[in-house]
């Protein structure tokens, strides 16, 4: 990988450690993911880079950089789409319908995913 | 194998969106227009015409997959206002259909328990359905696949049991006088227009989609199968109706399939075909509750509705507020409908909406091929753009004679229809406009606190 992927790749997954603390520390997110195990696995398009949120116990548990076995629910879009809406620059549900973000779950398990937004961030 | 599977499964759902339990009661309108082998020639043209629709939904669909339908494919074909209209049309169109599907319904079971109240009949359904679903009971897509392939494989079944045990045999279907005294020949045209509300909802599988991959060849082979499936089962069992009843027994009859049912398998015939009528209803409403809330979540996520509909419940992580709106909507509705006998009138509106938003997916693809050519497609309609414009403009054309096709109710239909139109575009216009002040208003003044009351999440808005 070059540095300038590197880079990149480090900026996103600073943004999704970032995002992993704050859903971590917050306990009405805590009580919405409970009882809730998935692997979110997020594929970067543009850079062909893939992590993965382990979710479980009420938490994300892990944040891998690679796709991980699990029942799965699966996040595409491009880098800067990622960083956004990971970041709570973008509202998540505006840009899945925009379709800049593709989200492959059943609509439980989105409409869970974008509560993440709403309270973290209230957007 | 386990692509075949997959595919049955978006199979089954592809079908599920189509069935309903008011097809029978259609089948038996479309006998007053066409009847024997015209009336099947009807249903098999209708079939393939909806291919060609499916065909450009599912480009459609390989360009945004996993993305809400028609609100996100018609805002990148025709941007946001024009796209809103069409979608609030299409939500509008959802408690009144709930309303004739769940009518027709109560008139099956009502026609083998004669003592059932439909209006408290109606209100069970509903409640059951709401709870149901707000309980975040979801009927798995394995158990979904079983109840949608029993229903189609036991109407065929019905419909081979119904030719076989005619006198006269299946070739011997001809044409014959239909109740308005018209030639069947000339009434094709109108039976081809009303078929092809047999097929309508079989687009509602491509958000569900496990996978990119999925959109590349599955999703879209899965439609014109549901519909194939759907040809065979209609035509059969239309076959079946004509050779075993009279004329007198299907015009006019909602329920032709209940008088069907005792002539095959005798004085109990009935009850089988009120339990096929009741899993039709359920596919049709447990998809239309759960896919019409989630569209009117994203909807107000996005900030165009209240942000009060958009407050999920901690403990379950549903929409609840959006399944309640839904859910005591259609109640309503099939209220109004049931105490004021309008649900031939809601059926045709429902009808030419769908026509309207055909139309629209239709003319989409080229408007999208041109402006956006380079966009990924996964898969591309193999339709000549020339035939789906052509297309288009029958069902735009389709659409305004469905309105008029019952005569006497044509005005009044109309009269509703324009009304909706009107409502959905002043509300288009309202909250759009409402949604593009609040975004100009400068960060600092925005209010972003999340209120917490009873496990429920909310904007403060």
């Amino acid at each position: 990988m070059g540095t300038l992927e590197a880079a990149v790749g480090m900026g996103l997954r600073t943004c999704l450690e970032d995002f992993r603390e704050k859903v971590n520390r917050h306990s009405r997110i805590r009580t919405l993911l409970k009882d809730w195990k998935r692997v979110v696995v997020i594929e970067v398009t543009d850079t062909g880079e893939t992590f993965a949120f382990i979710f479980s116990d009420g938490e994300i548990k892990d944040l891998k950089c690679e796709a991980v076995e699990g029942e799965q629910i699966l996040l595409r879009s491009k880098e800067a789409t990622c960083r956004d809406v990971f970041s709570g620059a973008l509202n998540p549900a505006t840009a899945f319908l925009n379709g800049q973000l593709e989200v492959f779950a059943s609509d439980r398990d989105q409409v869970k995913l974008d509560a993440i937004a709403l309270i973290l961030w209230g957007i | 194998m386990k692509k075949l599977s997959q595919l049955a499964e978006y199979v089954a759902l592809s079908i599920g969106g189509a069935l309903a339990a008011s097809s029978f009661a259609i089948l038996s309108d479309l006998l007053s227009l066409a009847t024997g082998i015209w009336l099947l020639l009807a249903i098999v043209l209708s079939g393939v015409l909806c291919m060609v629709i499916s065909a450009s939904v599912a480009e459609l669909a390989s360009m945004y997959p996993s993305a809400p339908g028609i609100r996100t494919y018609l805002k990148a074909a025709y941007g946001d206002r024009m796209s809103l209209f069409l979608t609030f049309l299409a939500l509008l169109m959802v408690p009144i259909f709930a309303g004739v599907e769940s009518y027709i319904c109560m008139l099956t079971i009502k026609g083998v328990f004669p003592s059932l109240s439909l209006y408290w009949a109606v209100t069970v359904v509903f409640v059951v359905v709401i709870s149901l679903n707000l309980a975040g009971i979801e009927i798995p897509r394995r158990t979904q696949m079983v109840m949608v392939f029993t229903f189609v494989l036991s109407v065929i079944g019905i419909g081979i049991c119904a030719i076989c045990g005619s006198t006269s045999g299946i070739l011997s279907i001809a044409p014959r006088e239909t109740a308005g005294g018209g030639v069947s020949l000339l009434n094709l045209g109108g039976a081809m227009g009303g078929a092809i509300f047999l097929f309508m909802g079989f687009e509602w599988v491509t958000p569900l989609g496990r996978s990119p991959a999925a959109y590349k060849h599955m999703i879209p082979i899965s439609m014109p199968l549901a519909i194939g499936f759907l040809i065979l089962m209609f035509v059969l069992f239309s076959a079946g109706l004509t050779l075993r009843l009279t004329p007198v027994q299907i015009t006019g009859n909602q329920t032709p399939h209940l008088v069907l049912g005792t002539m095959i398998f005798g004085p109990r015939g009935d009850y089988a075909m009120a339990f096929l009528s009741i899993l039709a209803m359920l596919t049709t409403f447990n998809a239309g509750l759960m896919g019409a809330s989630r569209l009117i979540y994203g909807i107000s996520r996005e900030g165009v509705l209240p942000p009060w509909l958009s407050q999920v419940s901690l403990s379950t992580g549903l929409p609840f507020r959006t399944i309640l709106l839904v859910g005591f909507a259609g109640l309503f509705v099939a209220l109004v409908e049931l105490y004021y006998n309008l649900h031939m009138q809601a059926a045709l509106i429902c009808a030419a909406i769908y026509c309207l938003l055909y139309s629209s997916l239709l003319f989409a693809v080229p408007h999208l091929r041109r402006r956006d050519a380079a966009a990924k497609r996964s898969f591309s309609s193999p339709v000549p753009t020339v035939l789906q414009g052509a297309v288009g403009v029958v069902m735009l054309l389709l659409g305004f004679a469905t309105v008029f096709s019952k005569i006497a109710l044509g005005r009044t239909s109309f009269l509703w229809l324009c009304q909706l139109m009107v409502f959905s575009l002043i509300l288009t216009l309202y909250l759009a406009r409402r949604r593009d002040k609040r975004r100009i208003v400068p960060p600092q003044a925005k209010i972003s606190t999340v209120i917490v009351e009873g496990g429920e999440v909310g904007d403060a808005g």
